[in-house]
């Protein structure tokens, strides 16, 4: 979208993607819903409304500002989608929108439930007939390159050859999504690392947010529902009274919670699923029983009837009339990110970010809906101001002798002394998910943080690689990709740490309230000489005051 | 869990290569492909980003059959293969259709 707008306000655009063009990244796994407040549904909706829902849902800790933009834009953003061939069903001649949890009024635009993967297939189709737009995928960005203090330029890594290359560029936009792939258990594409976030914070941009990470109630966990959404199981409660137990068969939200269908939260539901997994009474593959076999059969099918859904796991093996099937918890999206203005510009001059790369709009929790719109209305905003803050550069810049690389591991012999990245990444992964994940506290995020310390120190600087093959080498990216996420993992840990209270999707066992009067700040997150500084930054509430919950 | 394996048989660049690896019934072939990679050969090449069927990333052909790594339960006994029409650049990795850059 940002490239698009970019183009459109006359620029030369470069688009550098991890993966391949349009296939790539976060956006084609989302489901269902697409929010603006079109009002067609129920005539009551409209931007302020859906403001209120987000600033609430985020648990006020929102940047008011981003999140008026996003919900006064949002509307024509869905438009000018349908405009480059996002089919957006409807009813009667109006587009038709569905009602999510936590909103209001039904505003939820959609595409079946393949909404994200229809939307980049229309943002695909337009990116390719703007004659001012090159397409450079497969490739990694190793380094933001920085001239005074502002960035003008990128190294990279074409992953086809491990060739370097270099551009320079009047303005860059960050849109490289979240880091979920932190976690061991992720609904998240692989390519999800946190790799912008990374490459920001390293060009003197900030962040914010960060302890704030939406892990998904429900999803797939064993055995693999062969063309679903990871979220898939979901359906399974929200269709219908599915039953939700443990290995020793106690329905453990139900003895807690009796009309758990209609009341328990995605926080909430995450939280209890995860306590049981990590006390042990998990079953074997990391997960909790979702079950609908008590139910009558004929209502199983007809609720399950709807795209195929009983009928493709009846292919697999799975009758749902009989069979239960095993779901866990999983990270699934940031709500931090890169600290950005309502031009979504950074700290670093030339530098901008957009949708899940920059934090703001979505507080303390996302809103069901939102993610979609966001990195519309924010895409297109980075494109613009990003295009006009080039055309307003004096010169194209001219870069100088540049360190392009971030240094690849050179030994290719098995010892003791060396890891391979992957191996990395599953240690990292295996602590951020059982010390800084779906349930917090104190001294494990202490254990969490020396931890990583720790695997930074003596291993990160020992890597090894199987392979010296220069074409598609996956070591390679792994080894790239788990610097960042060392560093992503220690920033996470140390916001969580801080933040001495629950709230949203930060939930502190030895902390459990929300705490108004210490906490509504945002924590932000700065470079240092040495590691980084987090300071806390009060929250502006000039749109909606707090009504305290 | 079970202790079953099951063997691999992937068409590489320099011919057939042979893994055993453990056998699960609700696994996939692509988390086959990636318990290769990060237990026993990092020079395996194959592109994958989803998981889910939905970036169609992972085509291969298991068995002489063209599908999606991600979207086929792993078998005890599996041949795998390149996509039968498409350029190999490497291993299991083909040219993409309409690649521009």
């Amino acid at each position: 979208m940002a490239a698009i707008h970019a183009a459109k306000r006359g620029a030369d655009v470069l688009l550098v993607e991890k993966g391949v063009f349009g296939k790539s990244g976060c956006t084609i796994l989302g489901g269902y819903s697409c929010n603006a407040a079109l009002g067609l549904a129920d005539k009551r909706d409209n931007p302020r409304v859906h403001f209120e829902d987000t600033v609430r849902e985020g648990k006020f800790l929102s940047d008011q500002t981003l999140v008026d933009v996003y919900t006064s834009e949002a509307p024509d953003r869905i438009y000018e989608l349908y405009e480059y061939g996002a089919r957006f069903e409807k009813v009667d001649d109006h587009f038709a929108q569905g009602v999510m949890p936590g909103s209001t009024h039904p505003r939820a635009c959609f595409i079946d439930d393949r909404t994200g993967q229809a939307l980049m297939a229309a943002l695909r189709r337009e990116a390719s007939h703007q004659e001012k737009i090159r397409i450079h995928h497969e490739t990694i960005v190793t380094r933001l390159v920085l001239e005074d203090g502002r960035v003008v330029g990128a190294t990279a890594l074409r992953l086809r050859n491990t060739q370097p290359v270099c551009y320079s560029a009047k303005a860059t936009v960050i849109a490289t999504g979240g880091g979920s792939q932190l976690f061991q258990y992720s609904t998240t594409s692989v390519d999800n690392t946190g790799d912008g976030l990374i490459l920001a914070f390293d060009a003197g941009a900030e962040l914010q947010d960060m302890e704030f990470v939406q892990f998904y109630p429900t999803v797939q966990c064993y055995p693999r529902l062969l063309g679903l959404n990871p979220t898939a199981p979901a359906g399974l409660r929200l269709q219908a009274r599915a039953r939700i137990y443990n290995a020793e068969g106690r329905d453990f939200v139900e003895e807690k919670i009796a009309d758990w269908h209609l009341k328990a939260t995605r926080d909430v539901l995450a939280q209890m699923v995860y306590q049981e997994i990590m006390e042990g009474r998990g079953t074997p593959h990391g997960g909790v029983f979702i079950d609908v076999s008590h139910l009558p059969p004929e209502e199983v099918e007809r609720e399950f009837a709807c795209n195929g859904f009983f009928d493709k796991l009846l292919r697999m093996g799975i009758d749902l009339r009989t069979d239960p099937i095993e779901t866990g918890v999983a990270a699934h999206y940031f709500m931090g990110g890169t600290k950005v203005n309502d031009r979504c510009e950074t700290a670093a001059p030339g530098l901008f970010a957009a949708g899940e790369a920059m934090a703001g709009v979505d507080g303390a929790n996302r809103l069901g809906g939102n993610a979609l719109s966001e990195i519309l209305v924010f895409g297109a905003r980075a494109g613009d101001y990003a295009a006009d803050y080039a055309a307003g550069a004096p010169r194209h810049p001219r870069l100088g002798k540049v360190e392009f690389l971030e240094p690849i591991p050179r030994h290719y012999e098995s010892d003791e002394e060396r890891v391979r990245p992957v191996r990395l990444k599953r240690a990292i992964q295996r602590i951020m998910w059982e010390k800084v994940g779906v349930i917090r506290e104190g001294a494990s995020l202490q254990q969490a943080s020396e931890e990583l310390e720790d695997l930074e120190r003596k291993q990160l600087g020992r890597l090894m690689m199987h392979s010296q093959l220069k074409v598609y080498n996956r070591e390679v990216l792994d080894s790239i990709e788990v610097r960042r996420m060392m560093i992503l993992a220690q920033i996470i840990a140390a916001a969580a740490s801080m933040r001495r209270e629950s709230r949203g999707a930060h939930a502190r066992v030895d902390h459990p309230h929300r705490d108004y009067k210490e906490w509504l700040v945002n924590l932000v997150v700065r470079k240092e000489e040495e590691g980084f500084s987090i300071s806390k930054a009060p929250v502006r509430l000039d749109k909606l005051q707090v009504e305290e919950q | 869990m079970s202790n079953e394996t099951a063997t691999v048989r992937i068409l590489r660049q320099d011919g057939f290569h042979s893994y055993e690896i453990p056998y699960e019934s609700g696994k996939t072939v692509l988390d086959a492909l990636e318990y290769i990679y990060a237990e026993l050969d990092g020079s395996l090449g194959f592109r994958y980003h989803c998981r889910a069927g939905y970036c169609v990333g992972c085509g291969v052909e298991v068995n002489g059959k063209k599908t999606l790594a991600c979207t086929t339960y792993m078998a005890r006994d599996m041949t795998i293969n390149p996509l039968g029409k498409r350029q190999v650049v490497r291993d299991l990795i083909t040219e993409l259709k309409g690649s521009s850059g």
